[in-house]
């Protein structure tokens, strides 16, 4: 059975690469890369892009210092609050770096001050967030649902009027607006990342279901 | 097990069910098949139906196994009650498939970069829906699949292919009368790239020169298995794009 490694979609040609397969005859360290030999392999599956750059598409998502996040509180104790963000450990937001004062189930928008060796994070610079929708969005496709400069987020927030907050670790919070288009328009995002022009794709759906 | 006579393995070069030694049962492979599992996989290795699904990294419970240098790999692999002609009782950990977990659980231990989430656990379970003998190597083809579709970083992929001895014969991929009624039977799993024996077990016996040729056999094939992997994580996409809303 041939392998069928090369997927038409629109107008350009992706091959994807499954864990394991040779990226690069030169050596490079990236997240979801590794080195062996001088070659470099990819760690997870992705696909290659139209300048033959490794993108992965199912990652684990891993907090760096200065990744912004939506995280929600869980926890209150004296000295800060824990907060989920996604990840195998509550982060800290420590009751020094905030003024606002939280309660329980509050969403907030941050960066992330420090990740220390074993994956704790701690926040700084957040924003308390009104209810809203949050919803889990794959963190490797985080970077598609921004765009470039923030052209996909902007196209879905103009076309629905929905505020929309992406967090590095894949929570989305929406608030406002015609949501159900605008998570409509998130998922066509998820389902469809690996497909290039994709930006306009969804100004033309918005468009054409605006009084839905 | 099995009971009855020993039927004759292998008529005029054909085996039981008309394959060759060298071919395996039909394969299919399907990935992210579980909605709620972080990547899930599911098999159909002739009569074998297997379903696997990932959970992880998360967080490590009980807490004082957690490692603070890796992530610690958990496997669960169970047989249903209704998996095959065997009584299988209730489907719980019995003590086979105590042992296939273990060395399931070796298997990714070698593949998966667990270095990357210190004091965290990540899980694969996999159940058995049907068996026809060579479930063990099912289950590792399909759980190598379920760990890429979670997107768990890993350094290679693995599939199980199990060799062994019928009638005098070295052969591919052995049923389950094959099985019961050959001489000998030799679960592998064998890593795409670098060709690692990431599992070697045997029942029955083999002489040094049979070893050395089914073990030839057993990475030819697995070739083959690579390649219907790689397919299922490609269609992936191509099922992910086709389908409604999902949330």
């Amino acid at each position: 059975m041939s392998r069928k490694a090369i997927l038409l979609t629109g107008d350009s040609v992706k091959k994807i690469v499954v864990p394991g397969e040779k990226i690069s005859d030169a050596p490079f360290m990236a997240e979801t890369t590794f080195v062996e030999g001088n070659k470099t392999y990819a760690s997870v599956a992705g696909m290659m892009d139209e300048e033959n750059k490794f993108v992965p598409t199912k990652s684990v998502y891993s907090p760096r210092q200065g990744d912004a996040v939506v995280g929600i509180v869980v926890y209150i104790r004296g000295n800060g609050y824990k907060v989920d963000l996604n990840l195998p450990f509550e982060g800290f937001l420590s009751g020094k770096d905030t003024r606002v004062p939280f309660s329980m189930g509050e969403i907030m928008f941050g960066k992330v001050k420090d990740v220390d060796e074993i994956g704790n994070v701690d926040l700084i610079d957040v924003r308390k967030l009104a209810p809203g929708k949050i919803m889990d969005f794959p963190a490797a496709k985080v970077p598609r649902l921004i765009g470039k400069r923030n052209s996909m987020l902007n196209t879905i927030m103009q076309g629905t009027g929905t505020e929309v907050y992406v967090g590095n670790n894949g929570y989305v919070w929406l608030s406002g607006g015609n949501i159900s288009l605008a998570l409509k328009a998130i998922d066509m995002v998820n389902r469809k990342s690996h497909m290039s022009g994709l930006t306009n794709e969804i100004a033309d759906f918005l468009a054409k279901h605006k009084d839905e | 097990m099995g009971g009855g006579e020993k039927p004759k393995l292998i008529i005029d070069g054909k085996r039981i069910d008309g394959r060759g030694l060298d071919d395996s049962r039909p394969v299919k492979i399907e990935a992210g098949v579980l909605n709620e599992a972080e990547g899930s996989a599911y098999v159909e290795w002739g009569g074998n139906k297997v379903l696997a699904g990932v959970y992880g990294p998360r967080e490590c419970i009980p807490k004082h196994d957690a490692n603070p240098f890796k992530a610690l790999m958990k496997c669960r692999y169970t047989m249903s009650p209704f998996a095959s002609k065997e009584e299988h009782s209730r489907s719980g950990p019995n003590r086979r498939s105590i042992e296939i977990s273990k060395v399931i659980r070796e298997v990714f231990e070698s593949l998966v970069i667990t270095e990357l989430f210190p004091m965290t656990q990540i899980d694969v379970y996999i159940d058995v829906l049907q068996a026809e003998g060579g479930t063990r190597v099912s289950a590792i083809t399909a759980a190598a699949v379920a760990l890429a579709d979670a997107g768990i970083p890993m350094k290679d992929m693995v599939s199980g292919i199990a060799v062994g001895k019928i009638d005098g014969e070295i052969a591919v991929d052995l049923g389950r009368d094959e099985d019961n009624f050959g001489q000998s039977d030799v679960p592998m799993a064998v890593s795409h790239r670098n060709k690692d024996i990431l599992l070697l077990q045997m029942d029955g016996l083999l002489t040094k020169a049979e070893f050395e040729r089914a073990m030839d056999k057993a990475i030819s094939a697995s070739e083959k298995l690579h390649a219907l992997q790689s397919d299922a994580i490609v269609r992936s996409y191509e099922k992910l794009e086709s389908e409604g809303l999902s949330l």
